[in-house]
């Protein structure tokens, strides 16, 4: 007894709080009044979205990962065909960041050689001879985004080698790679989740507003499609694909082929929303008013389902990304010379890696960061598509 | 012809003498073996062994008895991983490449005068591994009723037909036999009895020179109308565990769905060693099954193989050396005679005309081959253990000239530069080269299934022709369709490991287009096999070569065979018709340190049936 009438006052004391909060915030907009009124669902959605924090840093990293795939060829220090061939198997370096007191990054210059037992290449650092790091060095040329042609990259040394995360058999410079290799990966997510949902919407749209036989036959189609298990679809459809095409047309290839699997989850989501929405009054009045069934569809319905659109668009990245990822590690995906991140870690395959050469593994962890930045921002997104709920 | 009679007779005698066998012969046998005769329950050594043994000469010392030999493969398609430890043919090819044929199952042979009749003498007494007697109509079983069955063979090996007409087979006694041909056969003892002179059908590879009669009859449609030749083939196999053999062990464990295959000592096996112990030491061979060859390696890098020549990887190397103290074996690098470890098929016979005249000019090919740093891809790919090269034979081989394996081998991109401005492909504003005519030149590698060093090369290579002005991509495809491609004309420029770098000239592809598997013209290697009705018309240049080889095939003279080879290896490398890039990298073997007569040196060959010249037969643990 005595412990429910501690609650009662504790969730009575709650209560008022949050009624002098509402009344303070109230207070606020009345005095900045012009909001009061004009604060759209966006903005609502926006200041909910900021308030979660992990969602925030995922964004960020999500920001950061695309500005880096569309700057590429400025921040990799070296091109992808740069191949160094004497620094073959190169350990990560370690970059030095002072040298006499001040703050001047280099690197150590590097004796090179083989070691004559095991055949393996050994790197010994010569501590006398420093290589400053230096930036915007002029280096390989590239064109900027496909278009502008430009030969400065943000860092780079103008003898030796600097390689962040070590070299891979050619003796190219894994750091450069990852990031070329982003490119890919990242935008085999964008294109693929822009095609399926194009598929998705339309089709769960058109179910859900329609109904009757035309919901029957676009549901039991998502079921069929979503009963076979992915991954050996994926494979069974890549296998297929004729392996002489050159590998821009694989890439999009694959691309569609991910996407079409990859609708049906957000046809029926939607299908659900419509199938709500189309009972709603202002549905009802467009009707009334005379509009045909693409005005409501295109007018009302798609935009009013936007926000989950976006959601589900974001989540289904992590998983466009994880498959391009694993049909290229299994070798059915895209292949080299392309650069991808799963490319990287199908070359990373074999025990040599696993024994000797260990920082081959290192995209790995790229995929997993851009997949939980994905997440973590479809998530925050996903609690901010509905900012009137708490 | 009699020179080689006499070596042979002499060698014998020698043998012979040295070892007494004249004498009253006295011969051990292994323990179980032993036993089981106590029991009643086989007959003894000397009863087992044919009259005169086969003298197996130890690389090391005279072993012991007993043990397991555990090895590892990837399944029924590695089938070379137990094939070729247990290789025994009619003629055995010699352990150094430079001596001559080696009697085998046949204790000695010659040709007649005219070179169309060559008599086989086999063995008195050989015993199949059930301890029926091995004799002619085991040879003529195989002629009539395998290679001559169009249902089992759909066309017999070409060695065996002579100017269009299949040899003639006359049977003299249980251990005589007479090989006639319309014609001098120049390549019946190299080809035919020492390379495909095994038991039929070796795996996959379906060729042979005996079978056992009085065991597969029961299963042949001909002499059973019950039969089928599905059956027959079935029983035939090798992985059959109830066929009979002439080989050291007999599998008695494999069969679908196992994980290991067990091969036992065969008791009626025909070789000893010079102290008169039958062979082989080594009870019995374990082969354990790795779907995945990295499990394969990781397996030999913990010691779990006790010698294992196949499947090991060149860039696990450093692994193994790092791990050989602690798991108690050695790592040797026998020299693979691969002419090269990639050779790069310029194909001359593709159907894009202007790319053709392109590919035919001698330029265009040296230029590409001048392009390549072969120092660079030895380091990258094969941790500086091979050596650059042009296409040619290996040092050890009896057609080597020096010379030769540095043609066109050097790296000169500037000469390379220069060749292909001579004939006419022109730089265009993007660096790129244009063909004659103005219009774009791009040509593709393709390939198959390579692994991480081999791709590394390949990269290098098509970065190093891209830098010369010659737009290249590169394809890797799946082994099937690959081969299809490749073999059906389709492929600009195939890449292929090329191996028999000791004797190119017992299936000649890579020399000439000897057939579609020819991939420098594949379209003119049909023409050639299909004499003429299939494929497309050669060039002068190789309906030269083409003559050559057939002037090789019709000579049974060593010497004028040797010539007619020379020369046809020194028209194919002056003539860039395989661009080479490293040859001769290492087979790695890992040996546990117990295991002897394994030597320290072996230039290894498929074509020779690596390691089945060693005797495998002989190696035996020194516990």
């Amino acid at each position: 007894m005595k412990q429910y009438e501690k609650t009662a006052a504790y969730i009575k004391e709650a209560y008022d709080r949050q009624n002098l909060l509402d009344e303070s915030i109230a207070h606020q907009m009345i005095k900045a009044e012009k909001n009061v009124v004009a604060t759209s669902q966006w903005r609502l959605m926006w200041r909910k979205y900021k308030r979660n924090r992990i969602a925030v840093a995922g964004g960020i990293i999500v920001l950061l990962f695309y500005l880096t795939a569309l700057f590429a060829d400025f921040i990799a220090p070296y091109g992808l065909d740069d191949r160094m061939v004497q620094y073959s198997y190169l350990p990560p370096q370690r970059i030095r960041f002072f040298a006499d007191g001040r703050f001047q990054p280099h690197v150590l210059a590097l004796k090179t050689g083989r070691d004559p037992l095991t055949l393996q290449r050994t790197y010994v650092a010569d501590p006398e001879k420093r290589i400053p790091i230096r930036f915007f060095v002029k280096g390989t040329p590239y064109k900027l985004m496909g278009i502008f042609p430009a030969s400065r990259h943000l860092f780079g040394v103008e003898e030796g080698i600097v390689s962040l995360l070590g070299t891979d058999g050619q003796g190219r410079d894994m750091f450069s790679r990852v990031i070329k290799g982003s490119q890919i990966s990242l935008t085999i997510g964008l294109v693929g989740v822009a095609l399926s949902l194009f598929i998705g919407t339309v089709l769960g749209v058109v179910s859900g507003y329609y109904g009757g036989w035309v919901d029957n036959l676009v549901q039991r189609l998502i079921e069929i499609v979503r009963s076979f298990p992915p991954i050996p679809l994926w494979m069974a459809l890549t296998a297929a694909l004729p392996r002489h095409w050159p590998p821009l047309w694989i890439y999009f290839t694959i691309t569609v082929i991910l996407s079409l699997i990859g609708w049906t989850w957000l046809a029926r989501q939607l299908r659900g929303k419509v199938l709500a929405l189309r009972e709603e009054d202002f549905v009802m009045a467009s009707r009334l008013a005379g509009t045909g069934d693409m005005w409501i569809i295109f007018k009302h319905l798609i935009p009013a389902t936007f926000s989950h659109i976006i959601v589900i668009a974001t989540l289904s990245m992590p998983s466009m990304i994880l498959a391009e990822s694993a049909l290229s590690f299994l070798g059915l995906g895209l292949r080299p010379p392309l650069t991808s991140w799963g490319v990287l870690l199908q070359q990373a395959q074999n025990t040599q890696v696993l024994l000797l050469y260990p920082w081959l593994m290192i995209p790995g962890f790229f995929v997993a960061i851009s997949i939980l930045a994905f997440n973590f921002m479809g998530d925050g997104l996903r609690d901010a598509a509905d900012p009137y709920t708490v | 012809m009699k020179r080689s009679i006499l070596l042979v007779g002499l060698v014998l005698v020698i043998i012979g003498s040295g070892l007494g066998i004249y004498a009253a012969p006295k011969y051990n046998e292994a323990p179980e073996l032993a036993a089981l005769v106590k029991a009643g329950k086989l007959p003894p050594v000397e009863e087992r062994l044919p009259k005169e043994p086969l003298v197996v000469k130890p690389i090391e010392s005279i072993g012991k008895y007993g043990g397991v030999w555990r090895r590892g493969f990837t399944g029924v398609n590695d089938f070379h991983a137990f094939g070729r430890h247990v290789y025994d043919p009619i003629l055995r090819w010699p352990q150094d490449p430079k001596d001559p044929i080696q009697p085998g199952l046949a204790k000695e042979w010659f040709w007649s005068n005219d070179g169309k009749v060559l008599t086989l003498r086999l063995r008195e007494g050989l015993k199949w591994s059930d301890g029926h007697p091995f004799t002619t109509q085991d040879i003529t079983f195989w002629w009539y009723d395998i290679e001559l069955d169009p249902n089992i063979t759909a066309a017999p090996h070409s060695e065996w037909i002579v100017d269009g007409k299949p040899m003639e087979l006359e049977v003299v006694d249980d251990y005589t036999i007479k090989l006639k041909f319309a014609k001098p056969n120049g390549l019946a003892e190299a080809v035919g009895l020492a390379f495909h002179g095994n038991q039929w059908p070796l795996g996959f590879e379906r060729f042979g020179f005996f079978a056992p009669r009085h065991y597969l009859e029961q299963f042949h449609p001909k002499y059973n109308p019950k039969a089928d030749y599905a059956l027959f083939e079935e029983k035939a196999l090798d992985y059959n565990t109830e066929r009979p053999v002439m080989t050291a062990w007999k599998i008695t464990e494999w069969g679908p769905g196992a994980t290991r295959l067990v091969a036992k000592r065969n008791p009626y096996y025909w070789k000893v060693d010079p102290a008169g112990n039958q062979l082989p030491y080594i009870d019995e061979i374990v082969l354990t099954l790795f779907e995945d060859v990295e499990a394969l390696n990781l397996r030999a890098i913990e010691g779990g193989f006790d010698f294992q020549f196949r499947r090991i990887s060149l860039s696990n190397y450093p692994s193994l050396i790092a791990n050989r103290d602690r798991y108690g074996y050695r790592v040797l690098r026998w020299p693979d005679a691969l002419s090269t470890k990639s050779g790069y098929f310029i194909n001359q016979s593709i159907d894009d005309k202007g790319l053709r005249e392109i590919f035919q000019n001698p330029k265009f090919r040296q230029a590409l081959s001048l392009a390549i740093n072969r120092e660079q891809i030895n380091e990258v790919s094969y941790l500086g253990t091979g050596v650059p090269r042009s296409f040619s034979v290996v040092p050890d081989s009896p057609y080597f000239e020096p010379g030769t394996d540095q043609l066109y081998a050097q790296y000169d991109p500037v000469l390379a530069n220069k060749l292909l401005d001579e004939i006419g492909l022109r730089k265009g504003p993007d660096g790129f080269r244009t063909r004659p005519d103005g219009s774009r030149l791009a040509i593709t590698v393709e390939g198959t299934d390579w692994d991480k060093a081999t791709l590394d090369e390949v990269e290098l290579v098509v970065a190093a022709w891209n830098s010369i002005g010659i737009r290249t991509t590169m394809n890797i495809m799946s082994r099937e369709i690959y081969w299809t491609r490749a073999c059906s004309n389709e492929v600009e420029v195939a890449v292929w490991t090329v191996d028999r770098g000791i004797n190119p000239m017992v299936d000649p592809i890579y020399i000439f287009p000897f057939d579609e598997r020819s991939w420098m013209a594949p379209a003119f290697g049909t023409w050639y096999k299909s004499q003429g009705k299939l494929g497309q018309e050669p060039t002068p240049f190789f309906k030269e070569m083409m003559a050559l080889y057939d002037e090789f095939r019709a000579t049974v003279d060593p010497d004028k065979q040797n010539e007619i080879a020379k020369k046809l290896i020194r028209m194919n490398v002056e003539n860039v018709l395989v661009i080479g890039t490293v040859g001769m990298t290492p087979s790695v073997v890992v040996v546990g340190n117990d295991f002897r007569n394994v030597p320290d040196n072996f230039t290894t060959d498929w074509i020779y049936m690596a390691p089945g010249t060693l005797e495998p037969c002989h190696f035996y643990f020194d516990r």
